[in-house]
């Protein structure tokens, strides 16, 4: 019988930060994790003690222009019995596991490490729509990678549908908003000097450099590539393969510039 | 031609005798035929193996040199020179995002995983001494408008096919080869869906069937 549904190739795979690894200048995603969040309408659930809490509005939807919108959905992520990878296929449809969720790796090897401790699970029958005022940075404590949101994305839409799509489909359609992520936090990390801990200060930095970001990455403007002239604006250009390296280096030349 | 070279008949030989229908002297031909046939099939193995051994040895040679430098600033020629993203250097190398970010603050790097840093640095200098202008765009772009469009340069590259890329670049080996080579089959890879921008910006995922294939 064919099995609906992909598998990680590890454990590692799916996150992009565990615990001390995330960073504060990185944007909110979908696929973060916050813990002490009341989500409205959703009761109490075996497991849930630290109100852990993982968005799971699309990385398209959750922004009008630089501002995030003022409520996300968020589910329920609670602690649960290890699932082994093979079981990903086909079983535990209602969730995406999160093993080893605050067991940061301190290797750079790609280890399938899994002792069952620290295993958690996102559910998305739990779920409801959170005040974004409540996304405090310093409660993060994990970000899935980009594998890692395709791998909710997949299960969220099959547990609603039935229809699973593929990892590497949901991958492309979120390629560019992830590319954007990545260098807004490369951004906030080369030009951002405030102490990290001076929550006040950091959140208006953050503020700051998001809408001089914005200026740049939402801007049209041309450039000659080959025999043409191109128009479009370096947010476009990340979605597209075919441009996305020379928007990168664009935008890696004005923090450069910046740095001085 | 030495003594001992076989001497192998010509086309109007062949022709000839097939016309004329000697059934001995057409055993005997075709007999030949099939010699001749092995003996190409045998120096095209070979040639191809020294071709890859021969880009196998480039490529040491530039990872020898790169090996060397500071990781920092392979990284950073990688993102800033090259344009590629923490998250595609990470699935190209083979390790996760958190140990690129260890190793841009001066973290600690095992002897593997700096070859492989090293590596990725060296076969995209030998990427673009072939006149491909973008290195980075170029792995990151499907093999064929044709294929399945996830299945990208960048996804051989991380499942160890670089020597058999280099040859692709080179023009030495057809898609189909290099598909082969790299353990796809051509029709189990056929395009199923396509990217469509929507009014707001986001992106759809949209399922290719008869009525809307081009």
């Amino acid at each position: 019988m064919a099995e609906p549904l992909e598998l990680p190739r590890s454990i590692a795979e799916l996150y992009l930060a565990r615990v001390h690894e995330v960073s504060s200048m990185r944007p909110i995603m979908t696929g973060d994790v916050f813990s002490d969040i009341e989500i409205p309408g959703v009761e109490q659930v075996d497991g849930d003690e630290r109100k852990l809490a993982m968005v799971v509005t699309h990385p398209c939807s959750m922004r009008k222009g630089v501002k995030m919108k003022v409520k996300q959905q968020m589910i329920r992520v609670v602690r649960s019995k290890p699932v082994e990878l093979p079981a990903w296929r086909s079983q535990y449809f209602d969730r995406l596991p999160l093993p080893a969720l605050l067991q940061p790796l301190d290797t750079d090897e790609p280890a399938d490490e899994d002792n069952g401790t620290n295993d958690y699970a996102a559910l998305f029958e739990f779920r409801g729509r959170v005040s974004t005022a409540e996304l405090l940075l310093s409660r993060r404590i994990a970000c899935l990678s980009e594998e890692g949101v395709a791998f909710l994305h997949q299960r969220i839409s099959h547990a609603d549908t039935r229809y699973p799509a593929r990892i590497s489909d949901l991958m492309s359609a979120c390629s560019g908003v992830f590319a954007e992520a990545e260098l807004a936090q490369e951004w906030n990390e080369r030009l951002i000097r405030v102490d990290v801990d001076d929550h006040v200060a950091l959140a208006a930095a953050l503020d700051h450099e998001a809408l001089e970001f914005e200026s740049i990455i939402g801007a049209q403007r041309s450039y000659v590539q080959g025999k043409k002239t191109v128009k479009s604006a370096m947010r476009e250009d990340l979605a597209d393969d075919r441009k996305k390296a020379h928007a990168r280096r664009e935008l890696l030349r004005l923090v450069r510039e910046r740095e001085k | 031609m030495t003594d001992n070279a076989v001497k192998y008949p010509s086309r109007t030989t062949i022709s000839n005798t097939i016309k004329s229908g000697i059934p001995g002297e057409l055993t005997q031909l075709s007999d030949q035929a099939g010699k001749l046939r092995d003996a190409s099939g045998m120096l095209k193995l070979d040639v191809e193996i020294l071709h890859l051994e021969t880009l196998s040895m480039m490529l040491d040679e530039g990872i020898e040199q790169r090996v060397r430098e500071d990781v920092r600033i392979l990284l950073s020629e990688l993102t800033e020179v090259r344009g590629l993203g923490w998250s595609e250097i990470a699935r190209l190398v083979g390790v996760s995002v958190p140990a690129i970010r260890k190793w841009r603050t001066g973290g600690d790097i095992s002897a593997p995983r700096r070859h492989a840093l090293a590596k990725l640095c060296a076969f995209l200098d030998l990427i673009e001494m072939r006149k491909i202008a973008d290195p980075a765009v170029w792995l990151g772009t499907p093999l064929s408008i044709e294929l399945d469009q996830s299945l990208t340069k960048a996804v051989l590259y991380a499942e160890g096919n670089a020597l058999h890329l280099l040859a692709y670049a080179d023009d030495h080996m057809s898609l189909l080869h290099l598909l082969s080579a790299s353990g796809y089959e051509m029709p189990e890879q056929q395009r199923r869906v396509e990217m469509t921008r929507n009014y707001d910006g986001s992106v759809s995922i949209v399922p290719l069937n008869e009525s809307n294939v081009e």
